[in-house]
């Protein structure tokens, strides 16, 4: 091969060289601009999405657990559908009354009231109806006294009371 | 016609004589075509079968080693290719280098011939040449036979002189012995009939005799013999700035391949951190929304609490302290009026305003009892669970 022959051949092989170093390197720069602009949009979209250190989550789990410890003994005061009804319930309440020693002069069933309750008139000692209400208070399950109207007339510590009584049940909260 | 010289190597100087073979006066740089002595050429003419022209170096390089003893690597050699009835024969030139280069020197702007092969190409000789015969060329040091076969060269011998008569015999026993006469003699015009004479035979006509001068040899057709090749030269510092060149460009590609691989990791582990954040925040979200209806239902079970009974009763007790005596009681759903008999519902009530478990307290109606130490009063308000 004659010098000429080398170096048109070192010619051609310098400009393909050239030409494929070019086409990389354009290459590269295309990639390395598209990958600049997805770097930054990235970061921006990471700033945005770092958590509110005031929502932390593990913060947050206890929250709700919290809240759905109280929501279940919330809901352990109503009681179910079906477990009682209003005649039982009577039963239970004329007997507490009895305890008490409150006397029952008149027991009435407002069934179209929601929830259903008993109207009763009695009459006993104000002791007596406060360990009433203090029994009602510390019922397991929600008694409710919607209507309550106590009279004390003489002011020799007898009163008479008028009250409205039921229960809650739980789907009344739905 | 062109400006022609004859030149020779006279040990290591090249001198230059006219057509007329007397020594050349006028500027080398003029000189248009310089014919090489055949002292200091060798010319072989080599009959050569029909093949294509871009095959005929390589054949004749390698038929020239069978017919020159000398190294080919030492020597320059060129050809003036001939083609006849029966194929082609090369007239093949072979000088050497270093003289060559000498005779460039000598004129640099003449291209290089052979008196053999200018005559090939001389219009005149091509019109009137010889045919079959031989062409004989004097001069001072030499003659040169040349022996034509089908109007082509087909060999050509050098006769050294030494002594007028022995060479004329040497070159009539070349031509075998009358066998052949010289149909032509060419010599410079003062030589010319003595040459002519002498190779005359016995008894015979003189050859036909012309002079150097009177051949019209032009340039523009004339084989030129031994020229340069040109070389495409890259100049030293022309060829460190591309290799230069070309490593600050690798260099800069390979910067530019780094930052973009560098990048590349950078967006990858940037999308991992992305889609993690998503991914937390999704569970975030999650949350808070799980934790806003937990919540709400806990408010809703809340607000639906009864109102407990007890509860107001001591709140309200609280309230009225020591003093007062209850009469009346009404609480329906959280709402109450309360009749009682205390010394002062006005304090009373600016208790009630300052408790935020009673809300919408008003007064009502007031009436100082017998006495005037204590009143009846009615209380109507709301109490907040």
């Amino acid at each position: 091969m004659t010098r000429q022959r080398r170096i048109l051949l070192g010619l051609l092989a310098a400009s393909a060289a050239l030409a494929a170093l070019g086409s990389f390197a354009f290459v590269q720069a295309d990639r390395l601009r598209t990958a600049g602009e997805q770097v930054a949009f990235l970061r921006k979209q990471y700033v945005k999405l770092q958590p509110d250190p005031q929502t932390e989550q593990s913060g947050l789990q206890d929250r709700i657990q919290e809240l759905k410890r109280a929501e279940t003994a919330e809901l352990a005061r109503y009681y179910d559908a079906g477990e009682m009804d209003l005649y039982r319930f009577g039963g239970m309440v004329n007997a507490l009354l009895a305890r008490h020693r409150i006397s029952v002069q008149r027991v009435r069933t407002v069934t179209e009231a929601a929830p259903p309750v008993l109207e009763l008139s009695a009459r006993g000692t104000s002791s007596s109806f406060m360990a009433f209400l203090s029994d009602v208070s510390a019922s397991p399950r929600y008694w409710t006294i919607p209507y309550l109207h106590i009279q004390s007339p003489s002011g020799d510590g007898t009163v008479t009371c008028e009250l409205q009584i039921g229960y809650l049940v739980h789907e009344n909260t739905k | 016609m062109a400006r022609l010289a004859f030149a020779e190597m006279h040990g290591e100087t090249v001198s230059l004589t006219g057509l007329d073979g007397r020594a050349y006066e006028g500027s080398p740089e003029r000189i248009e075509v310089l014919l090489l002595s055949r002292l200091d050429c060798e010319v072989r003419c080599l009959q050569l079968p029909p093949v294509a022209e871009r095959e005929l170096p390589a054949l004749i390089r390698y038929r020239i080693r069978s017919v020159y003893p000398g190294s080919l690597e030492l020597v320059l050699m060129d050809q003036v290719v001939q083609r006849s009835r029966n194929g082609q024969v090369a007239v093949v030139a072979i000088a050497d280098r270093q003289a060559v280069e000498k005779f460039r020197r000598a004129a640099p702007k003449a291209i290089l011939s052979l008196l053999s092969a200018a005559l090939l190409r001389s219009p005149a000789f091509r019109r009137e040449g010889v045919h079959e015969g031989a062409v004989v060329c004097e001069s001072p040091k030499y003659a040169e036979v040349l022996r034509f076969q089908d109007g082509v060269l087909v060999e050509s011998v050098l006769v050294k002189r030494s002594r007028p008569s022995s060479d004329a015999q040497k070159i009539l026993r070349l031509l075998g012995d009358g066998a052949m006469r010289p149909a032509l003699v060419l010599a410079p015009r003062e030589d010319l009939e003595e040459a002519a004479r002498r190779l005359r035979g016995p008894a015979e006509a003189a050859p036909e005799a012309r002079a150097f001068e009177s051949m019209d040899f032009t340039r523009r057709g004339m084989p030129a013999l031994f020229r340069p090749r040109r070389q495409l030269r890259l100049p030293r510092p022309a060829l460190t700035r591309a290799v230069l060149g070309l490593a600050i460009a690798l260099c800069a590609a390979g910067v530019v391949w780094r930052q973009a691989h560098l990048r590349q990791v950078e967006l990858a582990g940037l999308r991992m951190a992305v889609l993690g954040s998503q991914v937390a925040g999704q569970r975030a979200a999650d949350l808070a929304a799980e934790y806003a209806a937990v919540k709400t239902r806990v408010s809703a079970l809340t607000a639906n609490r009864p109102v407990d009974a007890l509860q107001f009763f001591s709140d309200l007790r609280d309230e009225m302290g020591p003093g007062v005596s209850v009469q009346d009681l009404v609480l329906q759903n959280g709402s109450f009026q309360l009749q009682a008999v205390g010394p002062s519902p006005l304090a009373l009530m600016q208790r009630f305003i300052a408790d935020p478990r009673f809300q919408g307290v008003r007064l009502l109606q007031t009436t100082p009892l017998a006495g005037g130490a204590s009143q009846q009063f009615i209380i109507t308000g709301r109490y907040a669970r």
